[in-house]
C-alpha cells in the first residue's frame, strides 16, 4: 500500500511546459543553427565512458581480461560461451583503449570531440552493454547447468 | 547473433512498443531538414522531458532551459541519429548528461541529507490538511533523496521505462538500478510513515 501510494504521489508531482516553450525551443535551434555554433561533445563522451567504467570496473579489472581468456580456451566449456566470453574480453580492451583514446589532457587548448565521435562512443557503449547482457545470460544458464 | 532470452518486463517498459516507429519516423524527417517533424518532437515531449529534468532541479525555469539545451543536443545529431534503442531512452540520457553539467557548471544541487529526521512532517489531525502535509512531506523527501535515487525511481514510475531502459539512462547495471530503486522507496516510506493508512 505504501508503495502505492508513493507512485501515486510521484506522478502527481507535473508541471507544464510553458506556453511559448515549443516556439522558443525551435528559435533557440534555428539561431544555434543560423549562428553556425558547434557543438562540443566532451562532457557527453566522459559521461559515458565513466559509466561503462563504473558498470564494468569490476569485470574490467586488470587480472580479469586474462582469466577470461584462460576460461574461454578451457575445452569443457561449450563454444559459442568461449566466443562470448572472448568477445567481452575483446570488448572491455576495446572499452579500456576508448578510455586511454579520450582521457582528458591537461593541455590549454583541448581540442573539441565531435558528434561523429560522440555517435561512435555511444554506439560503442551500446554493443559493450549487449555483450555484457549475454555473457550474464550465459553465467547464469551455465550455473544452472541448462543446456 | 543469439536470440536473447530475457524475462519481458527486463527489456519492456509499460508503453511497451508505444509508437517507437513514430519518434524514429520524426528523427529521419528532421535529418530531411522537416521543421514540422522538428516541432512535433518537440510537442510530443516536451512534458515528459521538463518533468524529469524539474525531478532533479526543483527549477523550473531551470529545468526549461535545460529542455531547450536537450532539444538541440537532439537536433545537432539528426544526422548520426539510429533508432537502436526506444527514443525515449536516448532522450533522457542526453537530459540526464546536461543535467550533471549544470550541476557541476553551477554547483548547484538539490538538498541530499540521509537523516530522515530533517524531513519528517508529524501526521495531522484534520484530513484536508493532512493531504497536503503528505504532499510537502513528499516534496521535502524526494528532494533529499540522493540522485541517483531520485532519476531511478521518477525514471521507473512515472516514465514507466524498463529495467532495461533506465540502466541504459544511467549508465548503471540492472543490479544497481534495481537497489537504487529499493533503497529509494524505502526511504520515502519512512518519510511518510505517519501518514500510513490503517
Amino acid at each position: 500500500m505504501q508503495d502505492q501510494m508513493i507512485d501515486n504521489l510521484l506522478k502527481r508531482r507535473t508541471v507544464e511546459a510553458s506556453a511559448d516553450f515549443s516556439a522558443r525551443a525551435l528559435a533557440r535551434i534555428k539561431g544555434s543553427e543560423a549562428a553556425g555554433e558547434s557543438v562540443d561533445y566532451s562532457e557527453s563522451v566522459d559521461s559515458i565512458i565513466n559509466g561503462n567504467l563504473r558498470r564494468y570496473s569490476v569485470r574490467a579489472s586488470s587480472d580479469f581480461c586474462a582469466k577470461a581468456l584462460r576460461f574461454a580456451v578451457d575445452g569443457e566449456k561449450p563454444a559459442l560461451f568461449k566466443s562470448i566470453i572472448a568477445a567481452f574480453s575483446s570488448f572491455a580492451a576495446a572499452a579500456a583503449c576508448l578510455v586511454v583514446a579520450f582521457m582528458p589532457v591537461p593541455q590549454v587548448d583541448k581540442p573539441a570531440v565531435s558528434e561523429e565521435d560522440f555517435v561512435q562512443v555511444s554506439n560503442l557503449s551500446s554493443q559493450i552493454d549487449s555483450i555484457a547482457n549475454l555473457i550474464a545470460e550465459h553465467e547464469v544458464i551455465n550455473t544452472i547447468g541448462v543446456k | 547473433m543469439l536470440e536473447k532470452q530475457i524475462a519481458p518486463q527486463d527489456t519492456m517498459s509499460a508503453q511497451g512498443n508505444a509508437a517507437p516507429d513514430e519518434d524514429a519516423r520524426l528523427m529521419r524527417e528532421i535529418a530531411d531538414g522537416s521543421e514540422r517533424a522538428l516541432a512535433l518532437l518537440i510537442e510530443k515531449w516536451k512534458n515528459p522531458l521538463i518533468n524529469f529534468i524539474y525531478t532533479s532541479t526543483g527549477d523550473f525555469q531551470l529545468s526549461e532551459d535545460i529542455a531547450m539545451t536537450v532539444f538541440s543536443r537532439v537536433y545537432n545529431a539528426r544526422g548520426s541519429y539510429r533508432a537502436q534503442a526506444k527514443f525515449s531512452t536516448y532522450l533522457f540520457k542526453i537530459a540526464r548528461n546536461e543535467i550533471i553539467n549544470q550541476f557541476r557548471k553551477s554547483k548547484t544541487r538539490p538538498m541530499e541529507t540521509s537523516d530522515i529526521e530533517d524531513v519528517y512532517v508529524p501526521a495531522p489531525k484534520d484530513a484536508v490538511a493532512e493531504c497536503k502535509d503528505i504532499e510537502e512531506a513528499f516534496s521535502r523527501a524526494l528532494a533529499a533523496l540522493p540522485e541517483r535515487q531520485r532519476t531511478a525511481i521518477s525514471l521507473l514510475v512515472r516514465e514507466e521505462l524498463s529495467y532495461a531502459e533506465i540502466s541504459e539512462v544511467m549508465q548503471e547495471s540492472v543490479p544497481s538500478v534495481k537497489t537504487l530503486i529499493n533503497r529509494a522507496r524505502e526511504y520515502l516510506r519512512a518519510a511518510l510513515k505517519e501518514f500510513q493508512t490503517r
